[in-house]
C-alpha cells in the first residue's frame, strides 16, 4: 500500500486511481477484478473473451425507453463498499420509516440499511447455524468467488451455459467484469429444506452492480431460492446489470422468487437504478421445471425478461410476474419461453399496474420450435391503468413452428371500474381502500406463487407503493 | 345387424372392456347401462373409432368389418355418434360444417334444403337464431351443444345404420327427450339400430328391454 | 368488413375503425406474408378485429397488428382475436401489439395458434370428413 501511495504523491495520478478502483470497461480493469478475487486463468479468459465480444456489439435501444445512456468510461466496475453507517441512528429517517410501514423486523434493518454487520448482533451466528444445515445434505449455497475457489469443476461447466458472453450487450459487460454472486448446487435427489436467501450469503460484496449467479439443480432435486427485499435500497451505482443463469437436471425444480425496491429516482425521474437484469434457465432435464415469479416496485428503469429454455421433454417453465410503475418509472419486462423439446409447456401471468407518469410495457416471447411437438403455452397479461397519465403496452410475439403445438394468449389493458368502486364505497370503504383491494384482487393470481414469508411481505410493498397515488 | 364379438379396450396402460359380446339386430336399441368409469362412453368411442382407444376384438356392422376402418370411414360407412361434449372449433362455421358433412357422406341433400331444415329445427329445438350462423359451438351452452348435436342426428344421418346416443338427454328439459325417442323410433323404422347411453329414467325404462349392464359384462 | 388475402406478399394497412367488426383472413399456401395492420381508433369508438392466419406447406406468415391509443382519444372499446392455424411445415408469427395512453379504455386482445387438435380431428372424423385442414380453408375463404 505505501509503494502505490508513493507513486500516487509522485503524480501517477490518473493511472493508479484508474487501476486501483477499476475505473472504465478497458482489460486493466478486468485483470485488476480476476487478481483481486484470485481467479483461475480460465476465468481471466473467459472475462477478456468478453470484453472482446463487447467492442463488436451495439448497445441496443429497441425497448419502450427512455433513459440517458450510461456513461461506461467512468463506471467503477471494481466493487466499492456500500456506504456504511456505524448505527441505526445515522440511517436516514425515511429508511426507517419505510422499514416500519414495511413491517421489516427490528433485527433485520440494521442490515438492510448497511450497517455494518459486526456492529450489531448476532448476525454471523444465524447465518452459521444456516450453512450447517445445508452442508448436513451436501448443498453448497456460498458466494460465486467462493464456489470459484472451492468447487472450480462446478463453476466451470456451468458458467456462461446459460447466457452466453455475447448473447446481449449488458450480459457481455457482467461476463465481464462481475464481481460476485451467489452459487447453488443442489445434489442428485436432494430437496432443499430451506427457502435459500440472499439475505443469508455471508461475504456478500456489497456491490449489487454486476452480479454473477448461478443455480444448478441436478437430477430429482429441488430449490427455492428468494432475491432481494421489500426495503427500498439505495446504491450509488445506479446501472445494475446482473446475470442469473439457472440449470434444472432431469426432474429437477427451481422455483427463483425476486422482490425488487430498488430507489426508483426523485420526483422529476433523476437518479434511480437501472435494473438491466438478463435472467434465464435452461430445463435441460426431461421434465424439469423453472418457475420465475416477480414482484418489481423499485427502479428507475427496470428491463428484464427472465426466461425459459424447455429443452428435455416434457419440461415445464413458469413466469408470474406483478410490476408497478410510478412518478416516472419505466419498465420494460416479460418473459420469453422457447420450446424446444416434445410436450413442453409453459405459463405466463403478467400483472401491470402504471400509475403517475410512468410507462409499463409487457414484452414476452412465446417460440415454438419444429422440434416442440404437441407443446403448449397459456399467457394471461393484464394491464391496469390508474390516473390518466401513465402508457401500458403490451408486445406480445407468438412464434409457431410446428403443426401440433398450441398456444392460448389473452390480454386486457383497462382501469379500475367506476362500478367497482362505487359498491365498495357502499360498503364504507374509501377511495384509497377500495383501489388497494381491487389492486390485490388484480395481483391475487401470482402473489400466491411466492413463498409464504414473501407473498406476506409483498402485499405490504403493494400498499405502501400504491399509497398516495390515488384518488 | 351389429355383431360385436370379445371386444376389449383400453386406453394407455388402462384396461377398461373386457372381452364384451353384443348382437344387435336391425330395428333394435340396446341401452347400456353401468357406474361411472364402467366404460359407457368408452365402448361407444371404441365402436366409433377415436384414436387413442386400443382395441382387441371383432366389431361388424352387417358384414363390414369396422374395427379395420379409420373413424371417418366408420361415419362414411353409417355410424352416427351424438358425441357427450361436443367441442368449440374455431373458425368454421356451422352452417359450413354441415355441408362438408353432407358432402364428404354423399348425403345427397340440396344446399337450398339443407338450410330449411336446419332453421326449422333450430326453431324446433329452441336454439338461437344465428346459432347455425356462429362459428361452430362458439359461445354455446351444455344444453346447445347436445342440441346441436341431436340436430345433425336428423338432418344428417338419413342414412344411419348404427346411431350411438352418448348421454343425449342431460341437461335439457323435457321436450328434448321426447325427441330423442322420435330420432331413436325413426332410425329404427328405417332398418337401423341405436345404442344409447342415459342416467335419464324414463328413458331407462322405456328401452329396458334390450340392456347390457358392464357392470357384469 | 371482411377481406381475404389469397398468397399474400405484404400488406400495409393503416386503419381509423369506422365499422364495429373487421376480419382479415390470410391464406398463404406458398411463399412469404409481412403483414401490418395499424389501428388508430378516435376517440368513443367500438370494434372488434378478428385475424384468421393459416398457413399450409412450407409457407410463411408475420403478422403484426398494433392498436394505438394516444392520450387525447379517450373511451375506446376494442377486442382483437389472431386465431392461426400452422399447418405441415409453415411458420406463423402473430403479434398483437397495443400502445396505450389513455386509461378510459377497455382493451382485450386474444391469440390463439395451433393446428387441430385431436378432439377435434376426431369430431370431424366421425362426421365422415378426413381433411380438417382443407375444411378449414374452405370455410375461411368462403364463410
Amino acid at each position: 500500500m505505501n509503494e502505490l501511495e508513493q507513486e500516487y504523491t509522485a503524480g501517477f495520478t490518473t493511472n493508479v486511481e484508474s487501476e486501483l478502483t477499476g475505473r472504465g470497461l478497458n482489460e486493466n480493469t478486468v485483470r485488476l477484478i480476476s487478481a483481486k478475487n484470485n481467479e483461475p486463468e480460465w476465468l481471466l479468459e473467459f472475462r477478456l473473451d468478453a470484453l472482446n465480444k463487447l467492442s463488436t456489439m451495439t448497445e441496443p435501444d429497441w425497448a419502450e425507453l427512455k433513459y440517458t445512456r450510461p456513461d461506461y468510461d467512468n463506471i467503477y466496475y471494481h466493487s466499492r463498499p456500500k456506504k456504511q453507517f456505524k448505527s441505526l441512528d445515522e440511517v436516514p429517517q425515511e429508511i426507517l420509516d419505510d422499514f416500519e410501514k414495511l413491517g421489516i423486523p427490528l433485527h433485520e434493518r440494521a442490515k438492510l440499511a448497511g450497517v455494518a454487520v459486526d456492529a450489531v448482533f448476532d448476525s454471523v451466528s444465524i447465518g452459521t447455524t444456516y450453512k450447517e444445515k445445508l452442508a448436513e445434505e451436501g448443498i453448497i449455497f456460498c458466494s460465486f468467488n467462493e464456489a470459484v475457489q472451492h468447487h472450480p469443476e462446478l463453476v466451470k461447466q456451468y458458467v456462461g451455459s446459460v447466457v452466453p458472453r455475447g448473447d446481449n450487450w449488458f450480459a457481455c459487460i457482467n461476463s465481464a467484469v462481475f464481481s460476485d454472486g451467489s452459487f447453488v448446487y443442489i445434489p442428485e435427489g436432494k430437496r432443499c429444506p430451506l427457502e435459500l436467501s440472499t439475505y443469508f450469503r455471508i461475504n456478500s460484496a456489497g456491490s449489487g452492480q454486476f452480479e454473477r449467479t448461478l443455480i444448478i439443480a441436478d437430477k430429482d432435486s429441488y430449490v427455492s431460492y428468494l432475491e432481494g427485499c421489500t426495503a427500498p435500497q439505495r446504491d450509488e451505482n445506479q446501472l445494475h446489470a446482473a446475470v442469473v443463469e439457472l440449470v434444472a437436471l432431469d426432474r429437477a425444480e427451481i422455483k427463483y422468487s425476486t422482490v425488487q425496491n430498488w430507489y426508483p429516482g426523485d420526483e422529476h425521474g433523476v437518479g434511480g437504478v437501472y435494473n438491466f437484469v438478463t435472467k434465464r434457465a435452461q430445463c435441460r432435464g426431461v421434465k424439469s421445471r423453472v418457475s420465475w415469479t416477480q414482484v418489481e416496485t423499485g427502479s428507475a428503469i427496470t428491463w428484464k425478461y427472465p426466461s425459459c429454455v424447455l429443452q428435455g421433454e416434457g419440461s415445464t417453465g413458469e413466469f408470474y410476474s406483478v410490476a408497478v410503475t410510478k412518478g416516472r418509472q419505466q419498465a420494460d419486462t416479460g418473459t420469453k419461453m422457447i420450446h424446444i423439446g416434445a410436450n413442453t409447456r409453459s405459463k405466463i401471468i403478467s400483472k401491470g399496474i402504471s400509475l403517475g407518469n410512468s410507462t409499463m410495457t409487457y414484452r414476452g416471447l412465446v417460440r415454438m420450435t419444429p422440434g416442440a411437438k404437441n407443446a403448449r403455452n397459456y399467457t394471461q397479461c393484464d394491464s391496469l391503468m390508474i390516473g390518466n397519465d401513465s402508457r401500458s403496452n403490451t408486445v406480445p410475439y407468438t412464434d409457431c413452428r410446428n403443426d401440433t403445438a398450441q398456444i392460448e394468449h389473452e390480454a386486457t389493458t383497462g382501469r379500475v371500474s367506476d362500478e367497482e368502486l362505487y359498491y365498495l364505497a357502499t360498503r364504507g370503504l374509501d377511495a384509497e381502500q377500495a383501489a388497494s383491494t381491487i389492486v390485490n384482487g388484480f395481483c391475487r393470481s401470482v402473489l400466491n406463487t411466492l413463498p409464504l414469508e414473501f407473498a406476506a411481505e409483498a402485499n405490504k410493498l403493494l400498499s405502501v407503493t400504491m399509497e398516495g397515488s390515488i384518488g | 345387424m351389429l355383431k360385436i364379438t370379445n371386444l376389449s379396450a383400453s386406453i394407455g396402460d388402462k384396461q377398461i372392456l373386457n372381452n364384451v359380446n353384443i348382437e344387435l339386430a336391425e330395428g333394435r336399441c340396446l341401452l347400456v347401462t353401468g357406474q361411472n368409469g364402467a366404460g359407457k362412453s368408452t365402448l361407444l368411442h371404441a365402436i366409433m373409432g377415436r384414436p387413442d382407444i386400443a382395441i382387441t376384438g371383432n366389431i361388424d356392422l352387417d358384414s363390414v368389418e369396422l374395427h379395420n376402418m379409420d373413424c371417418h370411414e366408420r361415419a362414411r360407412s353409417g355410424v352416427f355418434l351424438a358425441h357427450q361434449a361436443p367441442p368449440t372449433i374455431d373458425g368454421v362455421n356451422t352452417m359450413t360444417l354441415f355441408k362438408e358433412v353432407q358432402k364428404a357422406q354423399n348425403l345427397d341433400i340440396t344446399t337450398g334444403n339443407l338450410i330449411k331444415q336446419v332453421k326449422d329445427l333450430s326453431e324446433q329445438f329452441g336454439l338461437p337464431d344465428d346459432w347455425s350462423k356462429r362459428a361452430f359451438n362458439s359461445g354455446a351452452s351444455g344444453g346447445e351443444r347436445k342440441k346441436g348435436e341431436l340436430m345433425q342426428a336428423e338432418v344428417l344421418s338419413k342414412k344411419t345404420k348404427l346411431l350411438l346416443l352418448d348421454e343425449p338427454d342431460s341437461g335439457l328439459e323435457q321436450s328434448s327427450r321426447q325427441k330423442i325417442v322420435e330420432l331413436i323410433e325413426n332410425t329404427c323404422n328405417s332398418g337401423g339400430s341405436v345404442m344409447l347411453v342415459t342416467h335419464d329414467k324414463e328413458l331407462q325404462a322405456k328401452y329396458n328391454d334390450n340392456k347390457l349392464d358392464l357392470n357384469n359384462a | 368488413m371482411r377481406k381475404v388475402y389469397l398468397d399474400a406478399d405484404s400488406l400495409d394497412l393503416m386503419l381509423v375503425p369506422v365499422h364495429s367488426e373487421y376480419e382479415f383472413v390470410f391464406i398463404q399456401t406458398e411463399g412469404k406474408c409481412t403483414a401490418k395492420i395499424h389501428l388508430k381508433p378516435q376517440s368513443n369508438a367500438k370494434f372488434k378485429v378478428k385475424i384468421y392466419i393459416y398457413a399450409e406447406g412450407n409457407s410463411e406468415v408475420d403478422c403484426v397488428c398494433t392498436l394505438d391509443v394516444p392520450k387525447d382519444i379517450d373511451g375506446v372499446e376494442t377486442d382483437i382475436q389472431f386465431r392461426s392455424w400452422p399447418f405441415d411445415k409453415s411458420k406463423i408469427k402473430a403479434r398483437p401489439e397495443m400502445f396505450i395512453a389513455n386509461s378510459n379504455i377497455i382493451a382485450t386482445h386474444g391469440n390463439a395458434l395451433g393446428a387441430m387438435n385431436k378432439e377435434d380431428t376426431y369430431y370431424l372424423a366421425s362426421r365422415g370428413i378426413s381433411d380438417a385442414k382443407e375444411l378449414i380453408k374452405q370455410s375461411l375463404i368462403n364463410a
